[in-house]
């Protein structure tokens, strides 16, 4: 017991130091945590709070440190432990700082990347960096508390990075295009984009490096964020109504079946008009319209060529051609009205012309073979991007193989637009389109004005 | 050629929807089964056609039959008395035609789940339908409209075993018992009868025959024929010539080869007489790009035939951008729209109306013209002809006028 006394009186001075230390430095954590929650009260106190919460215990671990420090450097009896115990000391600290920067980082980023709007796919990136350029910075701390030399480690990490810089210099560009990118992102998921470079479709991801973007014809297109920044990129903005069932844009090919049979009269044509199948009489009303699409005006439909070409009979020809085929909403109806035009002729002005040999009109039916094409309308701005690019056969497939041919009584448009997108306005002002009155580029160009208005 | 090459002039997508029905095809063989290996038009087409299938993915193949002189010398007759020439055909040809096709034919290996079976002189290959499940089509490239009823009776029996006909133009069909599609011949725009020329070597050719080319030139491309009328197209170029300043060029194959054909071309030369602005030229066979350039070099093309096939002639004109005067015979109202890709006509008067028209108008002729290659391009080029095969193919044996793919 005297020995401890006289070790107090002789030592109370180095003893007191330390603990005079200890009381300070909790007096002083205590102050600032109370001022810090003060301040979290006032105002914007998230990150405050994740920094009370990231220091909070990690605090009293430095104050037990700082009072070890003292003691270590005032007690001369353990002088021949102080460097040992200052290097385990400095070890724990640092060790407890990595900890707390970590933690720290991540709550601030997460925060701050929330308020600039940047996206989430920034943070693991950001964090990761934060982790590293940590871990590294203590590793070097740590080397250098235990008398270990940084200079060889430094200078092989400078060739590493080099050589990795090199070796990254195409990924380097795209990945500062991306900053740039989500700095200024003027597009985001679902929407709909064009680059000037052709690209379009849907995006479907932004990360690092690339973007990814659903194209019309449901292909996958990876873009470089770096081609990205350098591209006028229109963004046609959010999705817009999802269509119940998307729209397929389909194809189609016309083989010509030859039926044998020609006529020479308007008796005739007439007769054999009665019993020939629909497709006769749909080909020769329509296949003009694709082979001769290029014309404006198109000619008319065959039998009004044939009456006043071959026949000379222009006054029939001329109420042929004039009939409004567009207001025959089925075949057999399209079909009576030609027979009641040439009878109700025939009837006041009997009409015995025939056709010289071989000027006779051959009447010709058609197979139509579907064929689906990769375009996909899953809204109308899908609709209208693809009704831009598919070709004119497929036009006319879902505009008037549809409406007559498959019996529709409607083009495909028309009722897709109203049956999956509910848009009753849009579907009856492209049905009231008189699609004879176009050529197929004019109905097309038609088409996509009236879906851009509505857009 | 290579299938990409036509994507500048046709467009990639229509390249793409040839790939697209030639998916379909995957695994099926196509045997095209015909007469000769080369010279004339069934070979010609095969040898184009052929390796662009092939490209495509099609598994075609070509096989040819072999007959002899006497053979040859037969179906010669039947071709004639098909096109509506009086040939004297014995019964004992008729036997001979039918002892051919037993004695070599049954030896063919027949390789096709479809077998193509080109115009009459293979024809009766149909007897061996039964051997093995196949699919046959009869492809006939001659005018059957107007044939000699007995040669077109012996050959028809034949033809209606034939799952299915193809013909080139509807007016060269006849009412059969099977289905009969329409497919028209087509012209090769990357050949060298076909592709644009330098207009150096233009008037080169022009220079070489004394043709000047700064004056317009008329230019009727045929073989001298009474049915392609050449004194016709003198009467109308004589006609117009009275009041319009022009040139007359009437270029056609060799006479060495073919009586009437040289007594056709003295009846021509002695029309002419010493007419400074008739230009008559025998060009050998093969000189495709003499007669490009002669096409290209042309202001006005003119095909005033009596009796026509398809008329190649023509769409080779159209092609070309050419303005056309034409009777309308046989293919050729496919064509040409009356007043919207050329102008129809009907007889001489008929034609140097229309020729005068186009030589005061050159405005108006550039427009039939411009609207006669667009109506070739999506018509009559060679890839319309392949989709028309491959659709041809895909719809065989199937029912109904609506097929989905």
């Amino acid at each position: 017991m005297e020995n401890w006394q006289e070790f107090f009186i002789q030592y109370w001075l180095e003893i007191s130091m330390p603990v005079a230390m200890l009381l300070a430095s909790l007096w002083l954590r205590a102050t600032s945590f109370h001022l810090l929650e003060r301040w979290r009260a006032k105002g914007d106190g998230e990150p405050v709070a994740i920094f009370i919460a990231s220091t909070r215990s990690a605090t009293r671990l430095w104050v037990l440190l700082l009072t070890l420090f003292v003691a270590n450097h005032s007690l001369w009896v353990l002088s021949e432990w102080r460097t040992f115990a200052n290097r385990v000391i400095g070890t724990i600290f640092i060790l407890s700082l990595f900890w707390i920067s970590i933690r720290l980082g991540q709550g601030l980023l997460r925060v701050y990347l929330s308020k600039a709007g940047l996206p989430t796919v920034m943070l693991p990136w950001l964090l990761n960096l934060v982790r590293v350029g940590v871990a590294f910075t203590v590793a070097m701390l740590l080397l250098d508390i235990w008398g270990i030399s940084t200079t060889p480690i430094i200078l092989v990490l400078a060739v590493v990075a080099l050589v990795a810089a090199l070796g990254l210099k195409d990924a380097v560009p795209n990945l500062l295009a991306s900053f740039r990118l989500t700095s200024r992102l003027s597009f985001h998921k679902g929407d709909f984009i064009k680059l000037d470079t052709g690209e379009e479709g849907y995006v479907t991801e932004v990360a690092w490096g690339r973007t990814r973007i659903r194209g019309l014809d449901n292909s996958l297109i990876v873009l470089p964020n770096n081609k990205i920044v350098k591209s006028v990129v229109v963004n046609y903005g959010r999705p817009l109504k999802v269509a119940k069932h998307p729209f397929r844009f389909n194809t189609h090919h016309h083989l010509e079946v030859l039926t044998g049979v020609k006529v020479a009269t308007v008796r005739e044509l007439v007769d054999a008009l009665k019993e020939v199948p629909g497709s006769v009489v749909y080909y020769h009303t329509h296949h003009f319209i694709e082979e001769h699409h290029f014309l404006i005006p198109e000619p008319a439909n065959d039998f009004s060529l044939w009456v006043s070409g071959e026949l000379g009979n222009r006054v029939l020809g001329e109420k042929l051609a004039s009939i409004d085929i567009f207001a025959f909403p089925t075949i057999r109806a399209l079909r009576k009205r030609l027979v009641e035009v040439m009878e109700e002729h025939l009837a006041q002005n009997p009409d015995s012309r025939r056709a010289p040999s071989g000027q006779e009109l051959y009447l010709v039916s058609v197979i139509t073979v579907i064929v689906p094409t990769p375009y996909v309308a899953r809204d109308l701005r899908g609709f209208v991007e693809a009704l831009g690019r598919v070709s004119t056969s497929s036009i006319y497939f879902h505009v008037f193989e549809a409406r007559l041919r498959l019996q529709q009584g409607e083009n495909d448009f028309s009722i897709w637009i109203e049956d999956s997108l509910g848009d009753k306005d849009l579907a009856g002002d492209i049905a009231s389109l008189d699609p004879y009155s176009y050529s197929l580029e004019g109905l097309r160009s038609a088409i996509i004005r009236m879906v851009e208005a509505h857009l | 050629m290579k299938m990409n090459d036509y994507a500048p002039i046709v467009g990639q997508s229509r390249i793409e929807e040839l790939r697209h029905l030639a998916t379909r095809l995957s695994g099926t063989v196509v045997q095209n089964i015909n007469s000769t290996a080369t010279g004339g038009g069934v070979a010609e087409i095969l040898q184009r056609l052929i390796p662009l299938l092939h490209q495509l993915g099609v598994d075609a193949r070509w096989s040819v039959i072999q007959g002899d002189d006497e053979f040859y010398a037969i179906t010669k007759k039947f071709h004639n008395a098909l096109h509506g020439n009086e040939e004297d055909v014995s019964e004992e040809e008729f036997g001979y035609f039918l002892s051919s096709q037993e004695q070599r034919f049954a030896e063919m290996e027949l390789l096709g789940d479809i077998i193509l079976v080109h115009d009459p002189q293979p024809v009766a290959l149909i007897r061996r339908k039964e051997e093995k499940p196949r699919r046959w089509l009869w492809r006939c490239h001659i005018d059957v409209s107007n044939p000699d009823s007995r040669v077109w009776s012996f050959i028809r029996d034949f033809v209606i075993q034939y799952e299915a006909a193809v013909f080139s133009a509807p007016s060269f069909a006849r009412q059969l018992p099977i289905p009969q599609y329409l497919m028209a011949p087509s012209i090769d725009p990357l050949s060298e009868k076909n592709r644009e020329l330098p207009a150096a070597d233009v008037e080169m050719v022009l220079s070489k025959y004394g043709i000047d080319p700064e004056r317009p030139i008329i230019t009727q491309i045929s073989r001298f024929d009474r049915l392609k009328d050449p004194v016709g197209v003198i009467q109308a170029f004589e006609m117009v010539r009275k009041s319009m300043d022009c040139q007359l060029v009437l270029a056609g194959g060799g006479a060495s080869d073919d009586p009437e054909a040289e007594d056709v071309l003295g009846e021509v030369r002695q029309r002419a007489a010493d007419h400074r602005d008739i230009h008559i030229l025998t060009i050998p066979t093969g000189s495709d790009l003499e007669i490009n350039a002669l096409q290209q070099g042309s202001t006005i093309v003119i095909q005033k035939s009596l009796r026509e096939g398809f008329g190649l002639t023509v769409t080779e004109a159209l092609w070309k951008a050419k303005p056309v005067v034409a009777t309308a015979v046989g293919g050729i109202p496919l064509q040409i729209r009356n007043r919207f890709t050329g102008l129809l006509v009907h007889g001489v008067d008929g034609a140097a109306f229309a020729l005068k028209q186009l030589l005061a108008n050159p405005d108006y002729g550039r427009w039939l013209g411009q609207n006669g290659r667009e109506h070739v391009r999506h018509n009559f080029l060679i890839t319309r002809h392949l989709k028309d095969y491959l659709l041809v193919f895909l719809a065989i044996g199937r029912t109904g006028d609506i097929i989905h793919l």
